[in-house]
């Protein structure tokens, strides 16, 4: 039955014709917010593997450099 | 002693009524109406009544419109549209600020949105005071619970409720099996009507509106559901062409014709002028009158 009554308790869901009720969803923001940083430390991570790559090229081109030097002389 | 107290808040005004339990029902000892201008609740005004009366109270309030927004979603049949739908429109700002309340019907939902501000002060006002809050209901939807005490609607499928409000504004509410069906607020400019605002299936708004003109152009036969009307300050005129109408499917709601008084407080109020405690109704959800 349709009858309204704004006093309900924020949270309170019930199925059918009666009030539902919407209230900001603290859990959900919330796990909003843990996907986020999830998202920020997964791309931390990430950039950390590439920074270490290219920091094995790097050794990698310093030694090949310093070999051919080392082959010249 | 245990009393029912209800305040009804208007444009311009505030109606209150007081009932206490008696053998004969609910026994009506004070009500009046009084100016108010502004939206917040005269709870100083009641605390002097409760005094006055040395009673326990539990109280009801009913909002006028411009305390609450509206709007109505369609249903498209899928869930995830819907709730898709749902999702972009009630984003998280808006919900910090709203209480939502939803109503669905088979062809959407209806909603209700409160501001939290606006409520919490409410709920918190009513503790400051030691009272025990029971409804907050608003405008229309508060003769509604009172129209289901007052009236015998058992097998009427369809019924309508009509609000002629200031500024010739009416507001029309229609209940289809106990089920929200749709809600419309229209002007009255000579004999047009200009809709402002229809929250329903649009399938239903040629429906509606052709109700009221109907209603003004006595084309009776046509009116297939019962209709259940009261005026806050609505034009004279308009509701004295409804007072004149010779058929029963029109019916004003006078809720002080509905109920027993005590010898202190039985004044002289017309019909009319009675209606205008209609949205005290939910103080009497529920209750058989």
């Amino acid at each position: 039955m349709f009858n309204v009554n704004l006093l309900n308790d924020p949270g309170k869901q019930v199925e059918g014709m009666d009030t539902k009720l919407i209230v900001s969803k603290k859990n959900s923001f919330d796990s909003d917010l843990d996907n986020n940083g999830k998202e920020n430390s997964e791309q931390k991570a990430s950039r950390n593997r590439i920074n270490v790559v290219l920091f094995l090229i790097f050794i990698l081109f310093v030694v090949g450099l310093a070999y051919y030097f080392l082959i010249l002389l | 002693m245990p009393a029912s107290i209800g305040l009804s808040i208007s444009d311009k005004k505030c109606y209150y009524l007081i009932w206490v339990p008696s053998e004969s029902g609910p026994m009506v000892i004070d009500y009046d109406s009084f100016k108010h201008e502004d939206n917040l609740i005269p709870f100083d005004y009641l605390s002097n009544k409760v005094k006055e009366h040395n009673v326990s109270p539990r109280f009801s309030i009913s909002l006028n419109n411009n305390l609450v927004k509206y709007d109505y979603s369609e249903s498209y049949g899928q869930s995830t549209v819907d709730s898709w739908n749902k999702n972009n429109f009630y984003d998280k700002n808006f919900q910090k600020f709203y209480y939502s309340y939803l109503y669905d019907n088979n062809k959407g939902t209806f909603s209700i949105h409160i501001s939290k501000t606006i409520k919490e002060d409410i709920v918190s006002q009513t503790k400051k005071y030691n009272y025990n809050l029971i409804n907050l209901g608003v405008g229309i939807f508060s003769a509604l619970d009172g129209v289901r005490s007052w009236f015998e609607l058992a097998g009427l499928e369809k019924y309508i409720i009509i609000k002629f409000g200031r500024g010739r504004m009416i507001e029309l509410l229609m209940i289809h099996d106990n089920q929200f069906s749709y809600y419309m607020t229209l002007k009255k400019q000579s004999s047009n009507f200009n809709i402002i605002d229809f929250f329903g299936n649009n399938k239903d708004r040629k429906g509606a509106l052709k109700i009221i003109e109907n209603i003004f152009s006595k084309e009776l036969d046509s009116i297939k559901s019962k209709i259940f009307y009261y005026s806050v300050d609505g034009n004279k005129e308009d509701v004295e062409f409804l007072l004149n109408l010779k058929t029963d499917k029109i019916e004003l709601i006078n809720p002080l014709g509905k109920i027993v008084f005590d010898d202190s407080c039985v004044k002289k109020i017309s019909d009319v002028n009675g209606s205008a405690y209609s949205e005290l109704g939910n103080l009497f959800r529920g209750i058989d009158v």
